[in-house]
């Protein structure tokens, strides 16, 4: 039906006019006579309908907060909307503000305005912004830094900022033209970063270096342009920044790709402990690989994608493969600056140019000393962290064990009570681990689960952090075996416990991670597979972030993400999952692990093809998970049973009965040893075996 | 013009265009697009603008991470979703970290973080306000009523005018005031309408 209008209702056809029906609309006050004509004419009626309609409309409209731009269009430039200047053209128009070339009535002189773009509706930030740039630059006087004039209000309302005009070229372009040597370029980008040196031992963090914010004037001198991004440091201190933008929180849309090339790893990461003052070294560094290659270190990029990549992962070629007549030095100087490690940067533009000091003046540089020390302590702690994620049950305990025990040995937490519930717990639970226990899975494995489990309630409700961390264990040996009701409990309150204390900076990403990983277990195993999805999402962003893309904990957490999809019958999202998995799983070290964990993998691709009905080749999928698996595990290891459970079925389904009847033996026998004859896999083992027997006889 | 064409794109749409990493339009544009709203639902959650931006900003770059390893699961509904899902992570990290540093806060409005229901609830409120501002933004740039219609219209909406002194001020009839308001009305729903249908994520 055609809504009604207003212009619809003509005049002297004796209904109730405009005026009274918006009256009666916002007072509701129809009189008697007025009442009686409504639920007669539908004319009428409707218009009062669409008048409520309209008024409820626009009380939400409203509600979206009060307007400061009008919605007529705005004064046109030569309008003089800027009191004291004359706005002579555009310069630059970006997501923030517009530049005008201008003219400072008063003086004559040239300079450049900056007028906040379109105030209005949400400018809010926008307008902090730049008041907060007007600010930075107005207490900054530094030669290599743009000279603020004065900032007011334009007549808009909206304010302005007036600055010295800097006539030259942008960094990049002035390298290009100008045939420069490698040393030449080093004195240039000396006083780039001389200038961001003066920034940042005033507490600013340019946050958006890039060659367009830097322009070299007439003189040849170097101005950096732009503090629109910058963030001034706050509790620098220790070294912690208040912010960690990839170009400032208050960045806008346009801005975004432009300012990819400069970012750290740690801001494309998300890293906001390792965001500080290196940011801008890593963006200078970029621009010097930049002017002495005449590319960017990772220029083979394809796509933002591949930058992205590439800037956590990979390491760009030395300058001086590049371009000939960089010393080894400079490549030095050139990498150091690149490393994606923050700490092994040069931790300000001041040091930066002090280094570029003695490297003018032929000193030894500081950077040759990278301290045999610091790498090592770095390797062992990446193999630590890859060593300490658990691969089965028992690993995980002891995994976890040892991870707290150490994680509270350098705390004033009681260090003696913590490792000797571990140890005690360890050791109680290393009699009911189905992997080391031997049969010992038939002894009413749960009843005594639970009583662990209160027991380390009573010993440790005092302590969450510590209570959470066997909390998650219990519950994934509750898994272990198949019971998701026991696990919910103790998983649940872990998850509360270590949510909360991750909000107090009491638990780290890692910690998080594992819980979430042990609630996604225990959704999937409740059969909440989307519910499980999110929280193995959780857990892998917290992995990736926290052990890296590559660890072990990463790529099986992946693996799992794979399964929930799969269980919503998400075969594509499931695929692209487990392909990631298999990739990343090829960089794993070679541990029992890893081949556990890739056995896994190549058993969900192999799940995927039999559920598409492609059974030969997922048969040769199965096969080749089982010999990943093979050296690693003892021959009755469960892993074992289940891939020959798999392996059997898919015998079954090309024809070749009678070893399929073989494996299914084997996997039965296996499985009943090892998961107990209660256990899903158990039975599902003895059913085929039964069918398969009953089909040979 | 471009602005218009991606503001009117649907969200569906624009997922596919960022398959192309190389399609900085249309990265533009998402961001363009939900940036507002994540900052917007870090504020309600009791957020400093500050710290909701930082957030957001976090949010869109994994996201980008994201998209890029084929994360993002495309069935309908689930953007919001996920992206919520992100940025409860990255205000949490900023919690956590301004509690390593002792930083004290008044944190009673918080939502429960954990409490997906009511974070989703302050999403759609979100998302709904940025298709306004949006829809308004919209309206200025390409109100194609005189100047007058949208001024009435203005005055009595926004400046909560009287339409009695509306139309004296403007020199218009009682009646035309009304007319504008409803005229400005119709026009604002169409374009909400459309927006609506853009910020779906309903295959394109």
């Amino acid at each position: 039906m055609r809504r009604p209008e207003l212009t619809d209702v003509g005049p002297g056809d004796g209904c109730i006019g405009i005026e009274r029906l918006e009256a009666i609309a916002a007072a509701d006050d129809a009189t008697p006579s007025e009442s009686g004509h409504l639920s007669l004419c539908a004319r009428c009626s409707e218009l009062l309908e669409a008048i409520k309609g309209d008024n409820a409309f626009l009380a939400e409209v409203k509600g979206v907060g009060p307007i400061r731009r009008s919605l007529v269009a705005p004064d046109a430039i030569d309008d003089g909307p800027v009191p004291g200047y004359k706005l002579i053209g555009e310069l630059h128009r970006g997501g923030q503000g517009v530049v005008y070339r201008a003219e400072q009535l008063a003086t004559r002189r040239s300079c450049a305005v900056k007028r906040l773009l379109g105030g209005g509706l949400a400018s809010g930030r926008a307008r902090r912004r730049f008041e907060r740039e007007v600010e930075l630059v107005a207490n900054m006087r530094h030669p290599g830094v743009v000279t603020l004039y004065e900032s007011g209000l334009a007549r808009d309302g909206e304010p302005f900022f007036a600055m010295e005009l800097v006539v030259g070229e942008r960094f990049d372009s002035y390298i290009r033209m100008s045939v420069l040597t490698p040393r030449q370029v080093v004195e240039l980008f000396r006083s780039v970063v001389d200038a961001v040196a003066y920034a940042h031992r005033r507490g600013v963090i340019h946050r958006d270096l890039k060659p367009g914010n830097v322009l070299v004037d007439t003189d040849g001198h170097p101005r950096v342009l732009d503090f629109g991004l910058a963030r001034p440091m706050e509790n620098s201190a220790v070294g912690m920044l208040d912010g960690f933008g990839l170009a400032g929180g208050e960045t806008v849309a346009g801005e975004f790709l432009g300012t990819f090339a400069y970012a750290a790893p740690e801001q494309l990461r998300g890293d906001p402990d390792a965001i500080d003052s290196r940011i801008d070294v890593y963006a200078l560094g970029v621009m010097l690989y930049e002017a002495l290659c005449g590319s960017k270190p990772f220029a083979s990029a394809a796509s933002v994608a591949d930058l992205l990549l590439q800037r956590l992962e990979a390491k760009p070629r030395r300058p001086s493969e590049i371009s000939p007549g960089i010393d080894r030095d400079l490549d030095v100087i050139a990498l150091k600056l690149l490393d994606p490690e923050p700490d092994r940067r040069y931790g300000t533009a001041d040091e930066l140019r002090d280094e570029l000091d003695r490297y003018l003046q032929g000193k030894p540089i500081l950077a040759r000393e990278d301290s045999f020390v610091y790498v090592a302590v770095k390797t062992i702690r990446r193999h630590w962290a890859a060593s300490s994620v658990a691969g089965g049950v028992l690993l995980l305990i002891v995994g976890a064990s040892i991870a707290l025990s150490i994680a509270y040995a350098t705390t004033d937490i009681a260090l003696g009570k913590a490792q000797k519930s571990l140890s005690s717990l360890k050791n109680s639970m290393t009699n009911v681990d189905p992997e080391l226990g031997r049969g010992s899975s038939q002894l009413g494995v749960n009843e005594f689960l639970a009583l662990v489990t209160e027991q380390v309630n009573q010993e440790l409700g005092d302590d969450p952090e510590l209570l959470s961390g066997i909390l998650v264990t219990l519950g994934l040996v509750h898994l272990g075996f198949d019971d998701a009701v026991g696990a919910q409990d103790a998983i649940e309150r872990a998850h509360a416990m270590r949510f909360d204390a991750f909000a107090q900076g009491a638990c780290t990403k890692e910690e998080l991670a594992e819980v979430e990983f042990a609630l996604a277990r225990l959704r999937f195993n409740l059969g909440d597979y989307t519910a499980s999805e999110r929280a193995y999402h959780a857990a892998f962003v917290l992995y990736e972030e926290s052990v890296g893309p590559h660890a072990l904990a990463t790529v099986e957490t992946l693996r799992q993400l794979a399964s929930a999809y799969r269980a919503q019958g998400k075969f594509q999202e499931a695929r692209q999952f487990l392909k990631s998995a298999f990739d990343r799983s090829a960089s794993l070290e070679v541990s029992r692990e890893a081949a556990i964990s890739k056995a896994a993998i190549l058993n969900g691709m192999a799940a995927l093809g039999r559920a598409e009905g492609d059974f030969a080749s997922t048969l040769g999928l199965y096969q080749e998970a089982l010999d990943a698996l093979a050296p690693y595990v003892e021959p009755d290891d469960f892993r074992v049973g289940r891939t020959l459970y798999s392996i059997a079925l898919m015998q079954d389904a090309i024809g070749e009965q009678a070893s399929a009847t073989e494996n299914a033996r084997e996997a039965h026998r296996i499985l009943l040893l090892r998961k107990g004859p209660e256990a899903k896999t158990t039975k599902e083992a003895a059913a085929l075996l039964a069918r398969l027997s009953s089909g040979t006889l | 013009m471009k602005e218009t064409q991606d503001a009117s794109r649907t969200t569906s749409a624009m997922l596919v265009a960022l398959a192309d990493p190389q399609n900085a339009v249309a990265w533009e544009a998402f961001d363009a697009r939900y940036r507002p709203i994540l900052i917007g639902f870090a504020r309600n959650l009791g957020y400093n603008d500050h710290d909701a931006a930082e957030a957001a900003q976090e949010t869109i770059l994994r996201f980008l991470i994201e998209w890029r390893d084929g994360r993002y699961d495309k069935s309908r509904g689930r953007l919001g979703a996920w992206l919520v899902g992100i940025m409860r992570f990255r205000l949490l990290d900023q919690r956590r970290q301004r509690a390593t540093a002792n930083i004290g806060r008044g944190e009673s409005a918080m939502v429960d973080m954990n409490d997906d229901a009511s974070l989703s609830q302050v999403w759609e409120r979100e998302r709904r306000e940025s298709v306004l501002r949006e829809s308004l933004e919209e309206l200025r740039r390409t109100s194609r009523s005189d100047p007058k219609t949208v001024k009435a219209f203005e005055m009595l909406v926004y400046h909560t005018l009287a339409p009695k002194v509306v139309a004296d001020e403007l020199g218009m009839s009682l009646h035309d005031v009304y007319l504008a308001k409803s005229r400005v009305a119709a026009r604002l729903r169409e374009i909400v309408a459309r927006l609506e249908l853009a910020y779906s994520e309903e295959p394109a």
